[in-house]
């Protein structure tokens, strides 16, 4: 990637600082020779990117735009109208206030079904973060020895990785149904419960199937940044006479660090976002156990039509999740260093 | 491969201490395999059993059969073919247009000169901030003011290009070395051929990579399809799952096939295309 | 949850007259026009307008067998008026998608709706007006439905909808299951319920003697028999949370709670069809629209199926909740003519009755009881008996919100979240802060 800017062979070598502001440099020469103008570079540029822009102008930018609009207004799904209604949407989403009556929204869904959501989504992402991330850091520790059938087993790690969301949520509320084959091994030892059915465990349910279908995904992250990090530094700090756990937090873990950050925002990103397989297994039931704040907005929105709502729920949940985002954003900017 | 990080000079491959270890990881390993898999395992043996109650407790199944596929595709309210056809349609067309899409915005961004290039390049990775959730209530609004809901555009085309995409494969061009770009411009090409005859054709492994990422995840993306699509004919197979289940519930044969039917391809491909697939995965989260 | 849907219909009307006037000014929605503003139908059906026609149907069909029983209707008007008619049930999410349609102005131009919710689409004033073609048509005997029925599709002086039909709940019982487990006769009263689900119990053929939803359906039967209301009469305040309510609602609870009654989850099957079907479960509280997929679906339990009036409180009344699902077309209908005449084909005398003859639901004109089919066919009579004390399940123009206020609550109850008292008492102060 290092191009050598001092020898002489003009037509090979580009001095990247020139192509970088495009002045007289070796492309703006060539460019010049077979006749193309500034203007029409320009041009070529933009309509290489045009399909990009308009995509997510209209699909992206002009939305998240349309949603704070939206929250403000009362739209009704039969006659296409919307209606200024000011901050009442946001009103009726966050009251009544949980500090006004001792938090009993955390316990009772149907005092104010919003914050009960967004307290499932915080259990849910605190029960399934840690244990995705640790766990595929576990096997990719464990893969990264000298190990036979490493291919079966990554495989065997990342199955439940790409199965759909909605497929995983069907097999497994099959797996756990009352009648379920996992109740049948449990039965004889008097452990066997409506895992689905029950408020009180269908939110652990949906989290065990999370864990399942997330360990894989960070196995595989985590495998190629143990693959960067080298073998010098394992045998520097074994001759300085550390022993293994000490290798692993100043040389491995250290050396992680990038991907790290990525696993974990990820994870906690995509916690937040879960709607899916919370739909499909129980549709946010029972009692509200599974529904998550995007389910909740989901069906506030789209079952029963109340857009403007749905819209105030989203951008309450948008500014966390961009917190968030930001904060990741920053930190590889910092990393990276070729801009 | 290089030694792992366990083993080093003088390590001693014997010994109670080795065994017990390696018999320990193994031991781990294994349990964990088998939890991954046992689920996937359960499913194919009910798809092939005959009426079996979600009580089965055999993993073989008692009476191998193929009926249970047979009666999926034979019942009139359930469109099998059409929905996979659906599938397939939404899936390969999301693919097709990212990688178009993608591979031009990330060459331009890579290998061309334009004014604000590195500020679009910096808007486009910023849109990688915003959260999905956030759009799907507007988009679908939109999509009902144009007409769209139940249509095969208005399910694709929000999802035609992809900020990752680009990300990947502009720091792939830029890999490239520019003295190709450079010999084919002389040589006479404009923009366009240098991209297409001369980088393109290099950019294979990272197009591969992204093609298989975008067609896996489209293929099995619900959140977006049980939005957008109303009828039952429009449905994608995750939706139709989806909407059939409740019907079903009692039938695991016919339930189990019909999650098979969404899993097999993509277990398919990922067995013969495992190399790309991880690469692909490694790739989204490092720098360059 | 609280919330303040707030407005008072008049304060609706006349923002939604500035809107429409802005609109007509200005053009808010950039998607075009909706295909024109149509001149009201004067209710004479243009003759016209019945060559050819070209019609689409459209509602919900739980199963098979139902699609199957509208088709035949279908060909028969098709045949009749040398029509086309496009019948496209919708078998799920019914109201998400018809909502859209409409919305979007493409819809079918005859369409189901569920009395529950539809005040609200009659509210949006987007459903075709059949009071002038009613009043214009001397033979359609409008009069011959039962009241509630017709009272449910009123709105504003206009009629929306038709109804099509109407379904009590009464009690299913498999009779063998009862004469194994000891149990001479069908409860007719609480206590015998409890005491006949306490023998099957004991029977062990079945884990859960009966079946019910999470929701508590057969909840707004009982409420009725104990003599408790939901709305007052000027339906200006929700009484849900009164003794007598509360009563009904501890009955079934307890019910739940002793293992008698079994959630879907519990039992593994999804509606009481299908597990009365399977024998999953001995007795079930369920309308006429089970019948056909037991009878077709079923036919070795079949015989065994009986079917009576639910069982009263000992110092009650015999009461049942009802259901009924009108014809309604929208103003987007091409052919509202012809629309008016599918429903009319749909619900006269013979085409109601012939309707009703295919099983699925009860028809809804009152004449109709001594139809020899009623004679012939001992357990749908009883179904239609019922008619006399059945309270149709919907709560005026707020109907949908009071249901998905009170909904949730019956769900916390029924799951063992929350005590019956508490959780009417949540339901009936927030519907009266928020909604009323």
């Amino acid at each position: 990637m290092a191009y050598d800017s001092q020898s002489d062979d003009t037509e090979a070598a580009v001095n990247i600082d020139e192509l970088r502001d495009g002045s007289d440099g070796t492309v703006a020469r060539l460019k010049r020779r077979v006749g193309i103008t500034e203007d029409q570079s320009n041009l070529m540029g933009f309509l290489f990117v045009a399909p990009n822009i308009a995509v997510f102008s209209i699909f992206l930018l002009g939305p998240v735009l349309y949603a704070f609009y939206l929250a403000f207004m009362e739209y009704s799904i039969l006659t296409h109208e919307s209606a200024y209604v000011g901050l009442e949407n946001f009103y009726a989403v966050m009251q009544p206030y949980p500090w006004e009556n001792g938090f009993e929204a955390l316990r009772d869904p149907t005092t104010n079904t919003w914050w009960f959501s967004l307290r499932n989504t915080f259990v849910y992402a605190i029960g399934t973060v840690p244990l995705q991330i640790l766990g595929g850091l576990a096997v990719a520790l464990m893969l990264d020895k000298r190990v036979r059938a490493k291919k079966a087993y990554r495989a065997a790690y990342f199955m439940p990785v790409m199965l759909s969301g909605a497929a995983a949520a069907v097999i497994w509320r099959w797996l756990l149904a009352d009648t379920g084959i996992i109740n049948e091994f449990l039965r004889p030892l008097g452990l066997a419960h409506n895992w689905a059915g029950d408020p009180s465990t269908a939110l652990g349910a949906i989290m065990l199937m999370a864990v399942w279908g997330g360990i894989g995904f960070n196995m595989i992250l985590f495998l190629a940044g143990l693959q960067n990090i080298p073998q010098e530094l394992y045998d520097a700090a074994r001759i300085d006479g550390s022993n293994r756990w000490q290798r692993f937090r100043h040389v491995t873990w250290a050396n992680l660090g990038n991907t790290n950050f990525f696993v974990i925002v990820m994870a906690i990103i995509g916690a937040f976002q879960v709607f899916g397989i919370a739909l499909v297994f129980e549709e946010g039931g029972p009692f509200y156990a599974t529904t998550t704040a995007v389910l909740l907005i989901y069906q506030r929105a789209f079952e029963e039509n109340y857009f403007g709502e749905g819209a105030a729920m989203a951008m309450f949940l948008f500014v966390i999740i961009f917190a968030f985002s930001y904060w990741q954003y920053r930190y590889r900017k910092s990393e990276e260093v070729d801009y | 491969m290089a030694r792992s990080s366990y083993e080093y000079p003088g390590y001693e491959r014997e010994g109670p201490t080795y065994w017990s270890q390696t018999v320990g990881l193994y031991l781990v390993l294994t349990l964990g395999a088998l939890w991954m898999t046992a689920p996937f395992w359960w499913t194919i043996t009910s798809a092939f059993s005959a009426n079996p109650t979600a009580t089965e407790v055999s993993f073989i199944p008692a009476e191998f059969t193929f009926n249970n596929f047979i009666e999926l595709y034979n019942r009139d309210n359930i469109p099998l073919v059409r929905w996979f056809i659906n599938t397939i349609i939404f899936a390969g067309s999301v693919t097709v247009f990212n990688l178009t899409f993608d591979s031009l915005a990330g060459y331009a961004l890579a290998r061309m000169d334009f004014w604000g290039r590195d500020k679009l390049f910096l808007a486009f990775i910023s849109t990688m901030m915003i959260p999905g959730m956030i759009t799907l209530i507007p988009v679908y609004l939109i999509l009902v003011e144009l007409g769209w809901t139940n249509t095969y555009q208005g399910l694709i085309l929000p999802l035609a290009a992809n900020p990752f995409g680009i990300f990947l494969l502009r720091q792939h061009f830029k890999s490239l070395p520019a003295a190709l770009g450079d010999a084919a411009k002389i040589d006479g090409c404009n923009e366009l051929q240098t991209f297409y005859h001369v980088y393109l054709p290099l950019a294979k492994p990272a197009l591969a990579a992204l093609g298989i990422f975008t067609f896996m995840g489209a293929w099995g993306n619900f959140e977006w399809p049980v939005i957008v699509m109303r009828e039952t004919e429009m449905f994608t197979l995750p939706v139709a799952l989806f909407a059939v289940r409740n019907q079903y519930f009692a039938q695991t044969g016919l339930m189990m096939a019909a999650a098979l039917i969404i899993v097999a391809p993509v277990i398919i491909a990922f067995l013969s295309a495992q190399k790309y697939f991880i690469r692909g995965m490694s790739l989204s989260g490092m720098k360059g | 949850m609280a919330r303040t849907t707030g407005d008072t219909t008049e304060k609706k009307t006349t923002r939604r007259a500035a809107l429409q006037a802005a609109a007509a000014m200005g053009a808010i929605s950039f998607a075009g026009c909706l295909g024109g503003d149509d001149d009201k139908p004067d209710g004479d059906v243009d003759e016209g307008a019945l060559d050819n026609m070209q019609l689409e149907l459209s509602g919900w069909a739980a199963d098979d067998t139902e699609s199957e029983l509208v088709q035949e209707l279908v060909d028969n008007f098709e045949d009749e008026y040398d029509a086309e008619v496009d019948y496209n049930p919708i078998p799920s999410e019914y109201k998400r998608q018809i909502q859209t349609q409409i919305g979007a102005g493409d819809v079918a131009d005859v369409f189901y709706l569920d009395a529950s919710y539809y005040p609200s689409f009659a509210d949006e004033g987007v459903l075709l007006d059949l009071e002038p073609y009613i009043e214009e048509d001397d033979e359609f005997a409008i009069d011959d439905f039962f009241d509630p029925l017709i009272d449910a599709f009123q709105y504003d002086d206009g009629l929306y909808g038709i109804p099509k039909d109407f379904s009590t709940l009464a009690l299913y019982h498999n009779d063998r299951m009862l004469e194994d487990a000891g149990v001479d006769a069908p409860p007719e009263t609480w206590n015998e319920l409890r005491t006949a689900l306490e023998s099957i119990q004991a029977e062990g053929e079945v884990t859960y003697p009966m079946m019910e939803y999470d929701n508590a359906r057969i909840f707004w039967a009982f409420l009725y028999q104990n003599g408790g209301q939901v709305l007052t009469d000027d339906g200006s305040e929700c009484v849900i949370a009164s003794d007598e309510n509360v009563e009904a609602l501890e009955f079934l609870i307890d019910l739940v709670d002793d293992d008698l009654v079994g959630r879907p989850s519990e039992t593994g099957a999804d509606w009481h069809g299908g597990a009365i079907g399977s024998e999953e479960v001995a007795m079930a509280a369920i309308g006429p629209w089970a019948l056909p997929a037991i009878e077709d679906g079923h036919p070795e339990v079949d015989d065994d199926i009986g079917v009576s009036h639910l069982p009263a409180p000992e110092d009650g009344e015999q009461a049942t909740a009802a259901y009924t699902v009108s014809y309604s077309s929208s103003v987007h209908s091409e052919n509202p003519d012809g629309a008016y005449t599918l429903i009319k084909f749909l619900t006269d005398d013979e085409g109601m009755a012939s309707w009703a003859e295919q099983g699925l639901a009860l028809s809804a004109r009152e004449s109709h009881e001594d139809l020899e089919y009623y004679e012939n066919h001992p357990r749908r009579r009883t179904h239609l008996e019922a008619g006399e004390w059945a309270h149709v399940v919907s709560f005026g123009p707020h109907s949908q919100e009071i249901m998905n206020e009170t909904r949730p609550q019956l769900e916390g109850a029924v799951t063992g979240e929350r005590e019956p008292r508490e959780a009417l008492e949540s339901a009936e102060e927030t519907v009266n802060n928020d909604i009323l």
